[in-house]
């Protein structure tokens, strides 16, 4: 409880900053949003994986989404990776493709990997909301 | 769903949290990281967050159940 307490100053500072002249919305948005994807992937992965019996058998539509999102993928027909990690990749990849070729068609395509990753993000967010929480 | 609202729902949902506590302040940790973002990444980062993706391929938390 006394950490929790200890934290509530620090959590109340948060604020989203402006952006530095020269930076693209886009690249920062898809940035921001790798990064959150990275961190509540990592979450509700590592929290699913601590007691994978008691999820399966308590909350199995929250393990079966976490299957969900550990599910084996070709990335470049080169590797394999889990789905969260390559919609990740394919975000990043596309962010690469349109800092070298800001077109429209380049802008669109990453605008629509960033929402399908965020709606991804969206969906562990309030797993991550259902699973913390007590249920009685 | 946006990182603010993210963040907010976090907040909100911190003195309930039951289980995993370490885990869910590393996850409003990295949430206000990424919300404070100002600029694009550097080459380094850029590098740090596709090794950190690859890597996640040997964590076990990331590996499905056996079938």
């Amino acid at each position: 409880m006394l950490r929790k307490l200890t934290l509530i100053p620090l959590l109340l500072v948060i604020g989203c900053a402006s952006l530095t002249p020269g930076s693209d919305p886009l690249v920062v948005r898809a940035e921001q949003i790798q990064t959150g994807a990275n961190a509540t992937f990592d979450f509700v992965l590592h929290l699913d994986d601590n007691n994978r019996g008691l999820w399966r058998t308590n909350a199995p539509a929250f393990h079966n989404f976490c299957e969900w999102l550990r599910t084996p993928m070709q990335y470049k027909a080169s590797q394999t990776v889990s789905r969260c990690v390559l919609m990740q990749l394919d975000v990043d990849d596309l962010k690469t493709d349109y800092k070298m070729n800001k077109s429209a068609a380049n802008s669109n395509v990453l605008y629509t990997a960033i929402g399908t990753l965020s709606y991804a993000l969206g969906q562990s967010a309030s797993w991550s909301n259902i699973v913390v929480t007590p249920t009685h | 769903m946006a990182l603010p609202q993210l963040i907010q729902l976090a907040l909100a949902l911190l003195p309930t949290v039951t289980t995993g506590i370490k885990e869910f302040i590393a996850w409003i940790d990295s949430l206000k990281g990424a919300a404070q973002q100002s600029g694009e990444w550097t080459a380094d980062q850029e590098a740090a967050y596709r090794a950190a993706l690859f890597a996640k391929t040997n964590d076990p938390a990331y590996a499905p159940d056996p079938a």
